[in-house]
């Protein structure tokens, strides 16, 4: 706050955003989109890890532009790969229209809250060895289509002290050729929401179809 | 009649504002649980000019939040009127200087006012590129050239 005082012809030349504690900082580069943010690093030495310390990351295709020929998803991976996700505690990925394969990288060791929106996602190694959610308390899934009810159950046993489960039309690849079921079987569970926007008839369907364990 | 808050600015000029309105600070609403605003609030970190923008800036929340509580009725049609109405004075608001925005940024920061830090931090660098940036804030590269190469290869490969 000591540079909110100082008001004279000289400082308003100088480099007041650069001064800014870190906090500030992060909250200023979560509102503009990823890419954006990342760009930054090319700034000056104070820019230049900052954005590989947020402990918020949005991944939303809409809001994205030129990042090349190799896809979104991609994308997300390999700036996923150089962001320090041991800082990491929110992470949101929204794809575009169709549910793309996203493969989760398995650092995260201090990610709280997931939001997947119109993703399939998939490990980088299958099955996970260890538990690499290993603080990850809320898991919102929107329009995720999982490979089968394993890809469910890898992602959820890789989650030890998972609290709140959200579903907002949830498929498996798989359902066309025999029921979905996604058995919930998290020992830490403490809310779970399950909602359909989609279509009455496809939730009576998958809520005729699916098996809820907790 | 409602309670009244007196807010002292840097300066030490003293603004009286009503109570509903200083609990928009969750700063300044902490301070009222705890029964110690007699007297006045000196913000020694505030100054005449930022508090005049950050009591409209409240005052405005206030009243559109008890608008639409009282429309709560007809929200589908007059509710989200009210939210364009609403976004659109926010925009209005924080077209102001450089510095001021700084302090605003600040203020928000310190006082804890969720609605005007997101406001004033979204403000800062949305829509601008690298350039515009380093332009607008006066932000000096430091970087040798071997080191800029270093940083421009690192982002060309995530966005190959």
């Amino acid at each position: 706050m000591k540079a909110a005082k100082l008001r004279t012809k000289d400082v308003i030349l100088s480099d007041r955003i650069s001064h800014l504690p870190d906090n500030l900082l992060f909250i200023i580069l979560s509102l503009i989109p990823i890419n954006d943010a990342m760009n930054t690093s090319l700034l000056s030495k104070r820019w230049k890890s900052l954005w590989k310390m947020m402990e918020t990351l949005e991944y939303d295709e809409s809001s994205c532009d030129n990042i090349g020929s190799r896809g979104f998803n991609k994308f997300c991976k390999r700036s996923l790969q150089l962001h320090e996700a041991l800082f990491l505690k929110t992470l949101t990925v929204k794809l575009g229209q169709h549910s793309q394969d996203l493969k989760l990288p398995t650092v995260f060791q201090k990610l709280v809250v997931l939001k997947l929106h119109t993703v399939s996602p998939y490990f980088a190694d299958s099955p996970p060895s260890t538990f690499c959610f290993q603080s990850l308390k809320s898991l919102y899934l929107t329009h995720v289509k999982f490979r089968g009810e394993e890809a469910f159950c890898q992602l959820t046993s890789a989650c030890p002290v998972l609290e709140d489960l959200f579903f907002d039309g949830v498929t498996s690849s798989l359902r066309f050729n025999f029921p979905s079921l996604f058995t919930i079987s998290v020992p830490s569970l403490q809310r779970l929401e399950i909602k359909d926007k989609t279509s009455r008839t496809r939730y009576s369907y998958s809520s005729y179809e699916s098996q809820f364990k907790i | 009649m409602s309670k009244k808050i007196i807010f002292e600015s840097s300066e030490g000029e003293s603004f009286e504002v009503d109570e509903a309105v200083a609990l928009e600070c969750q700063t300044i609403k902490n301070m009222i649980e705890d029964d110690c605003t007699d007297g006045g609030i000196p913000l020694a970190n505030v100054n005449s000019a930022t508090l005049t923008k950050v009591i409209d800036y409240c005052k405005k929340h206030v009243e559109a939040a008890a608008a639409a509580e009282a429309n709560a009725g007809d929200k589908d049609i007059y509710g989200a009127n009210k939210d364009i109405e609403l976004k659109t004075w926010d925009e209005e608001f924080v077209k102001v200087d450089q510095p001021l925005l700084f302090d605003l940024m600040l203020a928000a920061n310190f006082l804890i006012i969720p609605g005007l830090l997101d406001l004033t931090c979204k403000t800062m660098m949305r829509g601008k590129t690298v350039l515009q940036i380093r332009e607008i804030f006066h932000i000096k590269k430091d970087y040798t050239d071997a080191e800029e190469a270093e940083v421009r290869k690192e982002n060309a490969w995530a966005f190959e």
